[in-house]
């Protein structure tokens, strides 16, 4: 299994979506600081970055997104990141899907949801079995999706608890692939510290970071970004935060070993 | 309420901890059964189905609590071997394992199998032995479903 795409394979891709004159869509197979200074480069069209490279470009702010070829072959997750790139907050709508062709299913939960029988119900709906090893993954992101908006995301919010509605887990599911996105409605997500502490927590180790304290040592993100093809984050300021983890399931971690991570930033 | 829960048992005049369910941070209620010795203190792991960040968080403070015992975890699953080679301080120095589970899976079937691997059976100290496919008594095939590099590292570190 290799994921590689050569610079020339890169660059016919990105020349299909520059000939569609999106000045929004500012990519490229190579990053250059100078040419960083006069456009930001929406999109680096990367190959053989390691998880911690690839997150390091985005949490420093160096580029918005990331795209390498992986479980999701990089030609859709590329058109899937320009339909956003021209109207971007169009992620954060429940209706917006990210897998082309996928099953789906919703799921809402609050702050007092129980979340163990919550993701009993989840796997038997979709099909997989929780209890085996192959399903760790997959239990592990859409726990940690859930912790972040049950727990983390209120304790910044502004909101008074009972005029937040309900968070939305939605699944889409393919062949291969599950797309698995959380929406709440708190907006208290501060996109790159977020991915900043999953990087220290990549650096340093998760055991020496765990005890960063306050707002979380960036374990959880850890495990989702660990599990995950594709990250994509939006957040829109006390209002709404939507998060999804594209991640290949019912695979072998030799298999899992190979993807390439790719990390499109929305806000 | 709770979603780890944690029975003591008397195993040859010593008492033993037998964990199930998911380790969150609910592990902090359970504390009070643990208190700092420098005797030997088991913990049975199989029946724990899960860990998420907030139960690695709560462990580590566990195994600091009884940083002066000797603990041996027995029936590891998965999902916690899984901490033990990636969370500094998840296996600390004063803590070995005795036994964990192996998967292996079967693409015909589309099955699995947990093996038990045992101290002194399967793996000492420094090494493991291990089959890299298993027949099952119906003939299917079983491939070990894991990285041997990556999963048994705590034991050759």
């Amino acid at each position: 299994m290799n994921f590689s795409m050569s610079n020339e394979a890169r660059q016919l891709i990105v020349d299909q979506f520059l000939a569609k004159r999106n000045p929004a869509f500012n990519c490229a197979t190579e990053y250059s600081e100078e040419a960083s200074n006069k456009a930001k480069m929406f999109a680096l069209l990367a190959d053989g970055e390691s998880p911690l490279q690839a997150i390091e470009r985005v949490a420093s702010g160096q580029i918005k997104n990331i795209v390498q070829n992986s479980y999701w072959p990089m030609q859709e997750k590329l058109s899937t990141l320009y339909s956003l790139a021209k109207e971007p907050m169009i992620f954060l709508i429940e209706d917006f899907y990210v897998l082309d062709g996928a099953a789906k299913f919703e799921f809402s939960f609050n702050t007092q949801t129980y979340i163990n029988r919550f993701i009993e119900d989840i796997f038997s709906d979709i099909g997989i079995d929780i209890g085996s090893s192959r399903a760790i993954p997959v239990r592990q992101t859409i726990e940690e999706l859930v912790i972040n908006a049950q727990h983390d995301a209120p304790v910044n919010s502004k909101a008074e608890p009972n005029s937040v509605g309900d968070s939305i887990l939605i699944i889409e599911k393919s062949e291969k692939l599950l797309a698995v996105s959380v929406i709440d409605e708190y907006g208290t997500l501060s996109i790159h510290p977020f991915l900043k502490k999953i990087e220290n927590s990549l650096r340093i180790g998760a055991g020496e970071s765990i005890n960063f304290g306050q707002g979380g040592a960036g374990l959880g993100g850890s495990l989702i970004y660990k599990n995950t093809d594709t990250l994509i984050l939006s957040c829109k300021p006390d209002r709404k935060t939507r998060v999804t983890s594209v991640l290949p399931y019912n695979m072998n971690e030799d298999k899992l070993s190979y993807m390439q991570k790719s990390i499109f930033v929305l806000a | 309420m709770s979603k780890c829960k944690i029975k003591t048992i008397t195993n040859n005049g010593m008492t033993e901890f037998l964990f199930s369910g998911s380790i969150d941070e609910t592990l902090i209620i359970h504390f009070d059964l643990f208190s700092d010795t420098k005797d030997v203190v088991t913990l049975h792991l199989d029946e724990v189905i899960a860990i998420n960040s907030t139960g690695i968080r709560e462990w580590i403070n566990l195994m600091t609590r009884l940083k002066s015992a000797n603990i041996r975890l027995t029936k590891c699953p998965k999902v916690l071997v899984d901490q033990i080679n990636m969370v500094k301080g998840f296996l600390p120095a004063n803590a070995g394992v005795d036994s964990f589970y192996v998967p292996y899976f079967s693409e015909q079937s589309g099955t699995e199998r947990k093996i038990l691997f045992e101290r002194n059976i399967q793996f000492t100290d420094k090494e493991v032995n291990f089959e890299s496919t298993i027949v099952d008594e119906d003939g299917a095939v079983f491939e070990i479903d894991i990285i041997p590099d990556k999963y048994f590292k705590f034991i050759r570190s």
